[in-house]
C-alpha cells in the first residue's frame, strides 16, 4: 500500500494510503501531472485537525466507488447544475449514521470543512457539509435564522418595507 | 488601516484566504468570540450552492435576513436554477415572462402547497361510485355512474367540457395538449375523445385480451392487452404503426413519454424503455435494491408518473410509487444510466398512506395516531412537498387539506395529483378539486 505524505497548514507531516486520500480531486490531479512522488505534498488551507477529520470521512468512504466523482469526460454544458444537484440528492440518500455524526459539529469546523473539501474537491463531502448548513436554515423563521447565524439585519427602513410588502401574501 | 486599502488587501487574496479573513473581520477580531457568518464568509460558490438546496419557503425566509442574504437569495444564478428545475414537469401561465417573475410564480404556488391553501376549492356532485379519477393539463377526468365526465379549470371555476354515456372506464389518460383523452372499459375498448367538442377520435376494441393499460401523446396512442401485446397507433390516421409482445411479465402501467420512448412499469418494481417506433426493448432498469432499505415493496404494485424532461432533450423522470412510499430517478437515454433522486418511505410509522405523486408532491392520508391503531378510517389527508430530498422534506408534516381547512374524515375512494391541482373523489359529496396556482 502506497503511503502519501501531506503537510497540514501548521507544518505537520501526516501519511495516508493513497487510495484513501484520492478521493479528493486535487490530490488525485497532483498525483497524475507529477507520478507517484516521496515528498510531501504541501496543504496550506488545511489545518491538522480539519485534515484528520477529513481522513477520517474518507476512510469510512474508502471502499464507496460510487461516490467518487467520475473524471469529466467532457466539459459540462447546461446540464451542470442539474448534475450538481442530482449528486447532491444522491449523496443525501446515502447518508448513512456515521454522516450524520460526521456533522454534528460547531460552525467553526463546519465552515473550515466546507472550504476544505471544496480547496480538495471531495465532493461527496462537500454535498454532506453544504446540505448540513441548508438543514440550518430549514423550515426557520427569518428571525431563526439571523440567531442562529449570528446576522443583524442592515435594511434601511425603505427597504425593511420593501421586503415586507414583497412577502406580504404569505403573511395574513 | 483605510477601507480602501483592506479592500486592496482582500482582492489580492485567494478565494479560501479571503474567505477566512472575512470570518475574521466578521468576527471583529474577537479571537475568543467564536461566534460568525458562516453564510457570508463563505466563498459565493459555495453560498449559491448551499442555497440551491434550499425548499422556496426557506428560501423566502432568507431573503429576508439582510442585505447580503438577499443577494445571494434573489441572483440570477439561484433563481434561474429553480425555474430550469421546475420546467421540467410543470406549465407556466404563458403571461409570466422571465425567470423572476415566473420564480415568484413558482414560490407562490409552493407555498400553496405546503400550507394547503389552494387558490380555490370546488367540488362537483357526481352520483354513484367514482371509478376512475385523473388530472393533467387543467383537467379533471372521471368516471362513474354509466357516464365519463371531464371538468376543465378556468380561472376560479370548474366549465363541463365532456360528459357523455359511457362504460364504466378502467383508466382514463388526459394528453398533454389538453385537447384529447383516452380511455378504455372493460368491454375490450378503448377511445379517444376530444376535448374540445366531445367528438369520438378513435376507437379501438381488443378481440382477444383485456385492456390493462392506455397512454395517449400528442397523435400517438398506446394500448397495452393483458396478453402482453402493445399496440401504437398514429390515432388520427387511425394507423397502427407497430405491435409488440412483452411476453410473461405482469405490466402495471405504460406511459408514452416522447414520439420514440414508452416506459413499461413491471410489478417486480422495474421500468423498460421501449421504442415507441419499432418496440425493442432500449433499456431495463429495476428499482428493487434502491429501494429495499427505505420501504417494502411487498404491498401494493407499483404506479408510474413519468415525463421528459423539456429543458433537456432525452431525459427521462420518472417517479414509481405505492401507498409505502416513493422512488424517483431519472434515465438518460444517451448513456444509458440511471439517477437516482429521491427514495422515500412513507408508511414507514404504519400511519401514513401515500395516495398519490406528482414529482414534487405528495398526496398522502394520515390514519391517525401511533398509539391507535385500532383507527381504521384515516383522520386527515394531506398534501406535502419534497421537491429537493426526502430527508430535508419528511413527509410527516402532512397539512390538512380541504376548502375550509378541516382535516378531511374519510379517505377518498379516488385521488389525482398534479403539478398545479389535486383532486378527491368522495361517493358521499362528490370530486373535490383544489387548485393551487394562480
Amino acid at each position: 500500500m502506497t503511503l502519501i505524505k501531506l503537510i497540514t497548514a501548521e507544518g505537520a507531516l501526516i501519511e495516508v494510503e493513497q487510495d484513501i486520500i484520492e478521493q479528493s480531486g486535487t490530490i488525485r490531479n497532483i498525483l497524475t501531472d507529477i507520478g507517484l512522488t516521496d515528498k510531501p505534498i504541501p496543504l496550506p488551507n488545511v489545518s491538522g485537525p480539519i485534515l484528520t477529520k477529513i481522513i477520517e470521512y474518507c476512510m469510512h468512504h474508502r471502499h464507496d466507488t460510487s461516490r467518487r466523482r467520475q473524471p469529466p469526460s467532457q466539459p459540462a454544458l447546461d446540464t451542470e447544475s442539474d448534475c450538481r444537484e442530482s449528486a447532491i440528492e444522491e449523496a443525501i440518500a446515502k447518508m448513512d449514521d456515521f454522516d450524520h455524526e460526521f456533522c454534528r459539529i460547531d460552525q467553526g469546523t463546519l465552515f473550515d470543512l466546507l472550504l476544505a473539501a471544496n480547496f480538495l474537491d471531495i465532493q461527496p463531502l462537500l454535498d454532506l457539509t453544504g446540505y448540513t448548513v441548508a438543514n440550518m436554515m430549514k423550515g426557520k423563521t427569518v428571525q431563526e435564522i439571523r440567531d442562529t447565524f449570528h446576522v443583524r439585519s442592515d435594511f434601511t427602513p425603505e427597504e425593511e418595507e420593501q421586503v415586507m410588502k414583497e412577502n406580504a401574501w404569505c403573511e395574513n | 488601516m483605510s477601507k480602501y486599502r483592506l479592500k486592496l488587501i482582500i482582492a489580492s487574496l485567494s478565494s479560501y484566504e479571503r474567505a477566512i479573513a472575512r470570518r475574521e473581520l466578521i468576527r471583529g477580531g474577537r479571537k475568543s468570540d467564536t461566534r460568525f457568518d458562516l453564510v457570508s464568509s463563505l466563498p459565493s460558490d459555495l453560498v449559491y450552492r448551499i442555497f440551491l438546496l434550499l425548499r422556496l419557503s426557506s428560501l423566502r425566509a432568507c431573503r429576508q435576513v439582510n442585505r447580503e442574504w438577499r443577494q445571494y437569495a434573489t441572483c440570477e444564478r439561484v433563481v434561474g436554477d429553480y425555474v430550469k428545475k421546475a420546467l421540467t414537469s410543470t406549465c407556466i401561465p404563458p403571461d409570466i415572462m422571465g425567470n423572476q417573475a415566473t420564480f415568484r410564480w413558482l414560490e407562490k404556488r409552493e407555498w400553496r402547497w405546503e400550507t394547503a391553501l389552494p387558490v380555490f376549492a370546488k367540488t362537483v356532485e357526481v352520483r354513484g361510485r367514482i371509478n376512475v379519477l385523473t388530472t393533467g393539463s387543467s383537467w379533471v377526468a372521471a368516471s362513474c355512474d354509466g357516464m365519463l365526465k371531464a371538468w376543465h379549470i378556468e380561472g376560479g371555476t370548474l366549465r363541463l367540457g365532456l360528459n357523455i354515456r359511457a362504460h364504466t372506464a378502467n383508466r382514463i389518460a388526459i394528453c398533454a395538449s389538453g385537447r384529447a383523452l383516452i380511455y378504455s372499459t372493460f368491454m375490450l375498448e378503448a377511445r379517444i375523445y376530444s376535448l374540445i367538442n366531445g367528438e369520438l377520435l378513435f376507437g379501438v376494441t381488443s378481440t382477444v385480451s383485456n385492456i390493462d393499460h392506455i397512454d395517449v401523446h400528442y397523435d400517438l396512442a398506446a394500448i397495452q392487452k393483458r396478453n402482453g401485446t402493445v399496440e401504437i397507433y398514429r390515432w388520427a390516421e387511425e394507423l397502427l404503426l407497430v405491435r409488440f409482445n412483452l411476453g410473461e411479465i405482469k405490466i402495471c402501467g405504460i406511459k408514452l413519454c416522447s414520439d420514440a420512448f414508452l416506459l413499461v412499469t413491471i410489478d417486480d418494481w422495474s421500468v423498460r424503455v421501449v421504442d415507441a417506433k419499432s418496440g425493442s426493448m432500449l433499456f431495463s432498469w429495476s428499482a428493487q435494491s434502491a429501494i429495499v432499505s427505505e420501504f417494502s415493496t411487498d404491498g401494493a404494485p407499483p404506479r408510474m408518473k413519468a415525463a421528459i424532461f423539456e429543458g433537456r432533450p432525452g431525459i427521462l423522470r420518472v417517479t414509481l410509487y405505492n401507498n409505502a412510499g416513493l422512488v424517483s430517478f431519472s434515465i438518460i437515454p444517451e448513456k444509458w444510466t440511471v439517477e437516482i433522486h429521491n427514495v422515500c418511505g412513507v408508511g414507514a410509522c404504519r400511519q401514513l398512506r401515500l395516495l398519490e405523486t406528482h414529482f414534487s408532491h405528495q398526496l398522502i392520508a394520515n390514519y391517525g395516531a401511533l398509539s391507535d391503531l385500532s383507527i381504521k378510517k384515516p383522520v386527515a389527508c394531506g398534501v406535502t412537498g419534497s421537491s429537493h430530498s426526502s430527508k430535508i422534506a419528511v413527509p410527516g408534516t402532512s397539512t390538512n387539506i380541504s376548502g375550509t381547512r378541516k382535516p378531511i374524515q374519510c379517505l377518498p375512494d379516488a385521488s389525482a395529483i398534479d403539478d398545479d391541482i389535486a383532486v378527491l373523489g368522495f361517493v358521499s359529496t362528490g370530486i373535490c378539486v383544489l387548485k393551487f396556482s394562480e
